[in-house]
């Protein structure tokens, strides 16, 4: 214990001084992959990002808005979402129904959109003769989509989200968890507390008169990105652009939320949760530095690494937990690090919240369990999965309009890789110990219960 | 723990936070000018969708097609910019040959450990290599997938070699893949979707077919299953003569042989006679099953019938029947359940490819107080499309098929058929232009022939107070409850 104790303080002094691991790896990293595009703004404000890949004759079609649900009216959770499936509907010149088929028709596929916290976006591979079509339909519902909505699509959209909502959380295993955790971490005043799908009651609430505004407010030219990955002739495409965007009207624009927003919270919160499952749970989150901001890649190779430490207490030391992982949900104004033990079904999480924290106190104090080896190893896995992220036309595009939104340049996976590999294990190890303090957390207890629901409902909070 | 405490005071101290820098700015803002246009003009372009462009005819890619001196076969193709490689191993015999749960267990353990390098050692060679790694097992084989840096693929694939020769499936790692196992299937048996897709299988196959049990088997055989079980499967099919190594990315195609020869050249051995899937039986008679979830607020429905195999002719047709039905984008169910209806998120229709004949499945999640409409809105759909057919529309586009070279991990997965039973790169190429255009006739004709009403097999997860009543007014036949 003793000479553990000193080598720790060693690892201590050396960490003022910005130190590289010294630690390097046997085999080859590609860490200079481009991704050369071309960006400009129509004179609506409408920015384009143009990417070619001669690969296959195929163009991926990536269109951002920026707008998400923390862009949600007052009393409205949900409505940026339930927004993005009426948008699927039909607008003045596209019948219904037929976005998708007249894709389907020209054998595109990816053919969907999804809503996060921080923006909605839209996408289609499409073969790359066929990349009018997607530019017919993107400006036709950028500019006419009100044309279409009516209460009936407006019903049916609602009706189709609330079995999303079932599917995806009440109706599944500790599904009402993510609900539970999310609210109790930013408050009702933070743009995060509701989960982008909403809730049932806030989803009754919309009207039409809502997505009238929400839609004139927030999808116009100036908040959008539409970004082409490819094969195709930049020339060309330029004119296409100019001739189905250059024409829509710049609108008058909402006020997107955009501004850094760290969580209040200022102790420690609790929630106690039954839940019809076999096996109890504890989760934990904290509040952490946005994406790209600084402190954000050390955070999440340290989320890794306490993943391993934590495991390596509950599951092969003390043999109380089944599974440990952790995650980081990022957003622009704040990120979320959770941490999830699954526990073995005879041991109750009080019992195993000792073990817990005993582990975490462990991965905090003990930097020399930050095994410098390991650390390098996860490292690699971080870059070379950003790599591979790049292939797929759709994900590349994907990429590229995350950079923007995140960062206001679509050139940034070199940066990104250069961030990711230059993290040491000290810095890691400081960024938890700074972020992940034990009074600024919520943890959810979840024990088997008979009779309660399988999602879990919430029992105290204190 | 006051140690702990003492050591973070002590980190805090040197110099306060690094991260406490100002936030660099995200995507700037712009700013309309006053005055600006608030309604978009109409254009005579936008009233009709342009013009269908003809495409220009493209060519297949190109297989390299050979074999290991030891009978191994490795077919390449050159795929994408990206310094990348996916390779796809197949070991041609899965789950239909071993006792349940066998083919999974022996797929969950494939980087449990070799004579020369331990698990530990494993992950963290491919890690370090920025190689991702899976492994899989279906009723016909068992895969090993590998993704790695172009820079990484020999030694990655040396690792793999070892994996392939001198797996020892270690005592300790085999009683931790037990476990997770079983957590793996309380877990199925807790997800409403995976209940009702595996007691679908218990409906269409009888009890001595290797498709009435699910993939991972059941609680009872994995707990009885012996190492000696996992072990026996391993000797007996991975060997050179049913190894296939599939691969797709920029690589260096003379490289990559030299190394899996020399790797692999002392590699030998034969595989036991094979057991053959029955493929004729009967029809089984329509069912329908509840299982009881009270409380659920939605019902989990899957619909089933007996397909054909893999490689038949009517594989063609009914692959294009799923698609028509709910496997692509705007299926006919999509559009009725949820576009006309709103009762669902989403519906699926698929046939399962295997080498027997897999199920063509049906599956959803609706809202419980529109259970017995969703399934009347099924059979009302399957009625019109076995009277009159699919129209142009709903058939999937021949330029689809295109994607699944899109990557070079789908390029390697999609040449999945070419590693089952030795089938060349002549016939893959040949089946693969015939599948993108299956004529319509087709399609109606096994639709009719396959989705038999009378042989229809329901299997509902509910809250079966409020669902069983709506069943009965579906007037499907008799519901049978189960718990």
């Amino acid at each position: 214990v003793r000479l553990a104790f000193v080598v720790m303080l060693g690892l201590l002094f050396a960490a003022c001084a910005p130190a590289r691991s010294p630690y390097h790896l046997d085999y080859a990293f590609p860490l200079n992959i481009e991704l050369p595009t071309e960006k400009y703004r129509l004179a609506n404000g409408l920015e384009v990002i143009l990417h070619t890949e001669h690969a296959n004759p195929l163009v991926a079609v990536s269109l951002w808005y920026h707008v998400g649900s923390k862009d949600d009216p007052p009393g409205r959770a949900g409505m940026a979402h339930l927004f993005e499936h009426l948008m699927f509907d039909g607008s003045r010149h596209v019948g219904a129904g037929q976005h998708e088929a007249l894709l389907a028709r020209t054998g595109a596929d990816n053919v969907n959109a999804t809503t996060s916290r921080d923006r909605t976006e839209y996408h289609e591979t499409v073969p790359a003769a066929e990349l009018e079509l997607a530019f017919w339909l993107e400006s036709d519902r950028m500019a006419f989509l009100l044309d279409s909505v009516n209460q009936a699509t407006l019903d049916r959209e609602r009706a189709v989200v609330k079995n999303e909502l079932r599917l995806r959380y009440d109706n599944a295993s500790y599904g009402r968890l993510p609900a539970f955790m999310y609210s109790a971490l930013y408050d009702d005043k933070h743009s995060y507390h509701a989960l982008p799908i909403g809730d049932e009651a806030q989803l009754d609430a919309v009207t039409l008169d809502d997505i009238r505004a929400f839609y004139r407010a927030f999808y116009v030219p100036s908040d959008a990105t539409i970004v082409l990955a490819g094969d195709f002739d930049p020339a060309i495409v330029k004119e296409m652009i100019e001739k189905y965007f250059g024409p829509i009207a710049p609108g008058k624009p909402g006020i997107v939320k955009r501004a850094p927003q760290p969580s209040s919270i200022d102790r420690e919160r609790r929630l106690i949760i039954e839940a019809e499952v076999e096996r109890p749970m504890i989760q934990a989150m904290w509040s952490v530095p946005p994406l790209f901001a600084p402190g954000s890649p050390e955070i999440a190779l340290g989320a890794d690494a306490l993943g391993g430490i934590v495991s390596y207490v509950m599951v092969k030391q003390d043999k109380v937990a089944e599974r440990v992982s952790t995650w980081v949900d990022d957003g622009e104004i704040a990120s979320s690090l959770g941490l999830t033990v699954t526990l073995r079904p005879e041991v109750s999480p009080e019992q195993a919240m000792s073990k817990l924290d005993w582990a975490l106190d462990h991965a905090r104090g003990q930097r020399a369990r930050f095994d410098q080896v390991m650390f390098a190893i996860n490292r690699a896995k971080h870059l070379s999965s950003l790599v591979y992220e790049a292939e797929e036309l759709e994900s590349r595009a994907n990429l590229l309009n995350r950079y923007n939104h995140y960062r206001g340049s679509p050139a940034y996976v070199g940066t990104e890789l250069t961030r990711r590999s230059e993290v040491t294990p000290e810095a890691a190890h400081e960024a938890l110990v700074e972020f992940l303090p034990f009074n600024r957390r919520v943890l959810a207890l979840v024990t088997p219960t008979k009779g309660a629901p399988r999602a879990g409902r919430l029992v105290a909070s204190r | 723990m006051k140690r702990a405490i003492f050591l973070v005071a002590a980190v805090s101290a040197c110099g306060g936070s690094r991260f406490a820098q100002p936030t660099a700015g995200t995507r700037e803002a712009w700013v309309v000018p006053a005055g600006a246009a608030t309604e978009t003009a109409d254009a005579p372009f936008r009233q009709s969708a342009p013009e269908v462009a003809s495409l220009p005819p493209r060519e297949l890619p190109v297989f390299e097609d050979s074999r290991l001196s030891n009978g191994a076969r490795i077919i390449t193709v050159k795929h994408g910019n990206l310094p990348i490689a996916a390779v796809r191993v197949v070991i041609d015999r899965g789950a239909d040959q071993a006792p349940p749960g066998v083919a999974s267990f022996v797929a969950a353990m494939l980087f449990a450990g070799t004579e020369h390098r331990s698990s530990i050692v494993l992950h963290q060679a491919f890690n370090e290599m920025g190689a991702s790694i899976d492994s899989s097992a279906s009723y016909d084989a068992i895969t090993l997938d590998l993704r790695v840096l172009r820079a990484n693929l020999e030694p990655a694939l040396s690792r793999v070699a070892d994996i392939l020769r001198w797996s020892t499936f270690p005592d300790e790692e085999f009683d931790r893949a037990r476990a997770q196992q079983l957590t793996r299937l309380d877990r199925a048996a807790a997800a409403p979707g995976a209940l009702a897709s595996d007691t679908l299988q218990t409906m269409l196959y009888p009890e001595s077919h290797p498709y009435h049990v699910a993939l991972a088997g059941t609680p009872e055989a994995i707990r009885s299953m012996t190492k000696a079980d996992v072990v026996r499967f391993y000797k007996s099919y991975f060997v050179p003569s049913r190894t296939t190594f599939l691969v797709a990315g920029t690589f260096d195609r003379a490289a990559l042989v030299h190394r899996l020869e020399l790797e692999l050249k002392a590699w030998t051995g034969e595989s036991p006679p094979l057991h053959q899937v029955q493929s004729q039986q009967a029809r089984p008679e329509r069912r329908i099953m509840l299982i009881d979830r009270p409380g659920d607020s939605q019902s989990n429905i899957a619909i089933g019938w007996r397909g054909a195999p893999l490689g038949s002719e009517e594989e063609l047709g009914l692959r294009g029947l799923g698609y028509a039905l709910a496997g692509g984008i705007h299926g006919l169910l999509d559009r009725n359940m949820r576009g006309g209806h709103g009762m669902t998120y989403g519906v699926q229709a698929q046939l399962m490819l295997r080498r027997g004949p897999g199920p063509f499945v049906i599956t959803t999640a609706v809202q419980r107080d529109r259970s017995g409409d969703a399934l009347k809105a099924i059979a009302q759909e399957l009625a019109t499309v076995r009277a009159t057919g699919l129209d142009k529309s709903t058939l999937p586009s021949a330029n689809r098929a295109w994607l699944a070279f899109e990557t070079g991990e789908s390029t390697a997965k999609s040449m999945i058929r070419m590693a089952l039973d030795g089938e060349s790169v002549d016939v893959f190429r040949a089946r693969f232009l015939k599948m993108m255009n299956v004529p319509r006739e087709e399609i109606l004709r096994v639709a009719r022939e396959y989705l038999d009403p009378a042989a229809m097999q329901i299997v509902v997860v509910g809250d079966a107070k409020s669902v069983k009543p709506q069943l009965e007014t579906a007037a499907l036949g008799a519901v049978e409850l189960a718990k």
